[in-house]
C-alpha cells in the first residue's frame, strides 16, 4: 500500500548542531504508528518537521508524494496536528475556536455543523460553548486541541503526547475517535511515553534514540529481535536503554 | 552580608534599561511630530482662550487641585521583584541604604510631573492673579517640592501597614489636606494654609509614629505595589509597542463579536478576516484605543474655529489609528497555528488590510458628520474625500509593506 506519510533520511535541528541524524520510516492508511523515545531523544523534533514548522536540512519529508516545499497549503491541507501543549487563542470562546479551524481547513459549513454536536457530546463540553480558554482547565484545554483535529478529519493525524491532562473519560473517548479514523482510513503518527497504553493501540513502533532510529516494528517483530518471547513494550524499552549505558 | 549600595545599583541600572528600551518605542518620531503638532496647536488655543479668561474662572481651585492631586500622588519607587520575598527578606535589616535610595530615586523621577504641571497652569495663574506675580508662583512651586517630600515620606511609612481600609484613609485625608493648602497658598491667603499646613504635618508625624510600632516591612505589599506601577508603565507602552511580559485582558462583547463575526462569509480565505475582527473587539486594546482617538479627535476637531487646522486634525486622528491598529498583525504571533494552518499567507495579509480599511474609513465618515453637524460643506467635502484617500493610500504605502512575517 502507498505510504501515507514518508520520512526519508531525515536530518534536522535547531543549530548547525542536528538533534536527528537520518531517520526514515513510513505511515500507511488504516494504522497507528507510535513514536517513542526518552526526553530528548527528538520525538518533538521530528513532529516540527513533519507539520512544517522546521525544515530539513537532509533528506525529505512528503504526505502522499507532496512535500511541504513544493506546496505548503496542500501538504498542510491533509495533516491535523494535536500539540502536546495546547495553544489556544485567549480571545477565542471554545466554539470560535472550532469554527476558525472549520474555516481554516475548509470544510464545508454544513459539514462543519454536522460534525460539531458529536463531538461536544463525546467530550462533554456542550455546555462550555462560549467559554475562554483562561477558565479551561489543562485537560479541557486539550481536549479542545483533540476537537480541532477530529473536526477536520484529515487523512493523516500527528498527535504529540495526548494523554497528559486528560481524565480517564476523556482518554477513553480520545482512543476511541482515533481507532474510528484509522478504521476509516487515517493514519496516525502519535508520540507518547504511556507505552502501556501505546502497546495496546499502536499498529507498530518507531523507538527513537539520540536522534536516531534504534529499533521498528510491530510488537512481535521487536519481541523477536530482542529475543525477549513475552516482554512488554515497558520491558522491550528499558533493555534497549539499558544496553544503550552499558556499552 | 549584602552590599546595599551594589545592589541598589544593579537593580538601578536594571530598571534603566528596561525603561528606556520602551520609552524608546512611546516617543518615537511619528508619535513625536503628532505630539509636537497636537501640543502647539492647545497652546495657542490655549493663550487666546486666556486673554479673554472669565472674571469668575475658578482659577484658584483649579491650581490648588492640580498642585495637591500632584504632591499627593508620590509612589515610592522599591524596584523589587517576587523572588525577593524569599532571597532577601532575610536581610531585610541590611537594606536600610538600598530603601533610602529607593526613596531619593522616587521623589527624583516624578519631579518632571511637577514642572511640567507649574509650566502649563502658569500662564493661568498670572491671568488669574496678576498682582501676586511671578515671584509668588515660584514660590508656590518651592512649596509644592517640599510638601511633596512630606508626602512621599508619610506614604513610605504607610506601607508598612497591612490593612488597606487604613492605608485609604489616610489617602483620602491627605489629598483633601494638600489640596486645601494649595487652594488657600494660590489665592495668597496665609492664615487658612498654615492652619492646613499644621494638620498635615501633624498627620505626617502620626504615620511616622504608626510605622515605628510596626515591626517590619510588608514586603508582599511592596513588591505588589511595584508590580502594579510597571504594569501600568508597560500599558502605556503597550498602546505604541507590543510589550510581551504584559497580558492582555480580554473582554467578552458578546453580542459585538457576533454581529460582526456574521458579517464574515464561511470561507477559507476569510478564516483570517474572523480571527482578526474578533481579536480587535475582544483584546483590550484595539478597540478601546479606537475609541479614545475617535473621541479625543472629535473633540479637538469640534472645539477647533479654523477649518484648515480641523481638517489636519481629521487626517492626523485618522493616521494615529492606523499606526496603532497595524500592531494587530503581530497580535498572535506566539500561536503556531498560525504557522499550521493551510492558509495562504496573502489571504492572511489582505484580511488585515481589509480590516483596516474598514475602521479607518469608518473614522472618517465620523469625523465628516461633526463637520455636517458645524453645516460646514467645504469642510465636509475636503473630510470625507481627503480622509478616505489618505487613509487607503496610507494601508497601501505605509502598513501594506510592513506586514512580514
Amino acid at each position: 500500500m502507498q505510504s501515507l506519510l514518508k520520512i526519508e533520511n531525515l536530518h534536522g535541528g535547531y543549530t548547525h548542531k542536528n538533534v536527528l541524524h537520518g531517520i526514515s520510516f513510513d505511515v500507511k492508511p488504516n494504522e497507528i504508528v507510535g513514536l517513542i523515545g526518552l526526553n530528548g531523544a527528538g520525538k518533538s523534533t521530528t513532529i516540527k518537521h513533519i507539520i512544517g514548522m522546521m525544515q530539513a536540512k537532509k533528506g525529505k519529508v512528503s504526505i502522499k508524494g507532496t512535500s511541504f516545499e513544493e506546496n505548503p497549503e496542500e501538504y498542510r491541507q491533509q495533516l491535523g496536528y494535536i500539540p502536546e501543549m495546547p495553544i489556544l487563542y485567549d480571545e477565542l470562546t471554545l466554539y470560535e475556536h472550532l469554527h476558525l479551524t472549520a474555516m481554516a481547513y475548509n470544510i464545508p459549513e454544513d459539514v462543519f455543523k454536522k460534525r460539531l454536536d458529536p463531538l461536544l457530546k463525546e467530550f462533554r463540553l456542550e455546555k462550555k460553548l462560549k467559554w475562554f480558554p483562561v477558565h479551561f482547565s489543562k485537560g479541557m484545554r486539550q481536549k479542545v486541541m483533540i476537537m480541532c483535529a477530529f473536526l477536520i478529519e484529515p487523512e493523516l493525524y500527528i498527535v504529540d503526547e495526548p494523554f497528559v491532562g486528560l481524565d480517564p473519560l476523556g482518554i477513553q473517548s480520545y482512543l476511541q475517535m482515533m481507532e474510528d479514523m484509522k478504521e476509516k482510513g487515517a493514519g496516525i503518527l502519535m508520540s507518547t511515553h504511556i507505552l502501556a497504553t501505546a502497546e495496546k493501540y499502536c499498529d507498530r513502533f518507531i523507538i527513537l534514540h539520540d536522534g536516531e532510529i534504534r529499533a521498528q516494528g510491530t510488537l512481535s517483530e521487536l519481541r523477536k529481535s530482542f529475543q525477549r518471547p513475552d516482554a512488554s513494550l515497558d520491558d522491550i524499552y528499558i533493555a534497549l536503554t539499558k544496553e544503550e549505558t552499558s556499552s | 552580608m549584602i552590599d546595599a549600595k551594589k545592589f541598589w545599583m544593579r537593580r538601578f541600572t536594571e530598571h534603566v534599561k528596561e525603561t528606556n528600551r520602551y520609552l524608546k518605542y512611546i516617543f518615537n518620531e511619528h508619535i513625536g511630530v503628532a505630539m509636537l503638532f497636537f501640543i502647539s496647536a492647545l497652546a495657542y488655543y490655549y493663550q487666546q482662550w486666556l486673554a479673554e479668561l472669565p472674571e469668575d474662572f475658578p482659577t484658584g481651585a483649579i491650581i490648588g487641585i492640580s498642585f495637591g492631586l500632584i504632591v499627593s500622588y508620590s509612589p515610592v519607587r522599591t524596584l523589587l521583584k517576587e523572588p525577593d520575598l524569599v532571597f532577601l527578606l532575610p536581610a531585610e535589616y541590611q537594606l536600610g541604604d538600598y530603601f533610602r535610595r529607593c526613596l531619593y530615586y522616587s521623589y527624583v523621577v516624578q519631579l518632571y510631573l511637577v514642572f511640567l504641571v507649574a509650566a502649563a497652569l502658569g500662564p493661568l495663574y498670572f491671568a488669574g492673579f496678576p498682582e501676586l506675580g511671578m515671584s509668588y508662583y515660584l514660590m508656590l512651586i518651592g512649596i509644592m517640592l517640599v510638601v511633596k517630600l512630606w508626602n512621599l515620606l508619610s506614604n513610605w511609612w504607610m506601607l508598612k501597614e497591612r490593612n488597606p481600609r487604613i492605608r485609604g484613609i489616610d489617602q483620602v485625608i491627605k489629598v483633601f489636606l494638600n489640596v486645601s493648602i494649595f487652594y488657600f497658598l494660590a489665592k495668597g491667603n496665609w492664615g487658612y494654609a498654615s492652619v492646613v499646613t499644621i494638620l498635615l504635618v501633624v498627620l505626617v508625624l502620626y504615620t511616622f509614629q504608626l510605622s515605628r510600632q510596626k515591626a517590619g516591612l510588608a514586603w508582599d505589599l511592596l513588591v505588589r505595589k511595584d508590580q502594579q506601577r510597571m504594569r501600568t508603565f508597560y500599558r502605556i507602552a503597550n498602546m505604541f509597542v507590543d510589550v510581551p511580559h504584559l497580558k492582555n485582558t480580554v473582554k467578552k462583547r458578546h453580542r459585538l463579536v457576533n454581529a460582526v463575526a456574521s458579517m464574515v462569509s464561511y470561507n477559507q480565505k476569510e478564516t483570517y478576516s474572523y480571527l482578526y475582527r474578533i481579536t480587535f473587539i475582544r483584546s483590550s486594546d484595539y478597540l478601546g484605543m479606537y475609541l479614545r482617538l475617535i473621541v479625543i479627535g472629535a473633540l479637538a476637531i469640534w472645539f477647533v474655529p479654523n477649518i484648515w487646522v480641523k481638517i489636519v486634525f481629521a487626517l492626523l486622528f485618522i493616521y494615529l489609528s492606523g499606526f496603532q491598529m497595524m500592531t494587530l498583525w503581530n497580535h498572535h504571533r506566539t500561536i503556531a497555528w498560525l504557522d499550521i494552518y493551510p492558509v495562504k499567507q496573502e489571504w492572511r495579509k489582505k484580511a488585515l488590510v481589509q480590516w483596516l480599511n474598514q475602521i479607518l474609513l469608518a473614522q472618517t465618515f465620523l469625523f465628516g458628520l461633526l463637520f455636517i453637524f458645524q453645516w460646514n460643506l467645504l469642510g465636509l467635502v475636503v473630510v470625507w474625500v481627503g480622509g478616505s484617500l489618505f487613509s487607503l493610500t496610507f494601508v497601501r504605502m505605509y502598513v501594506k509593506p510592513r506586514l512580514t512575517l
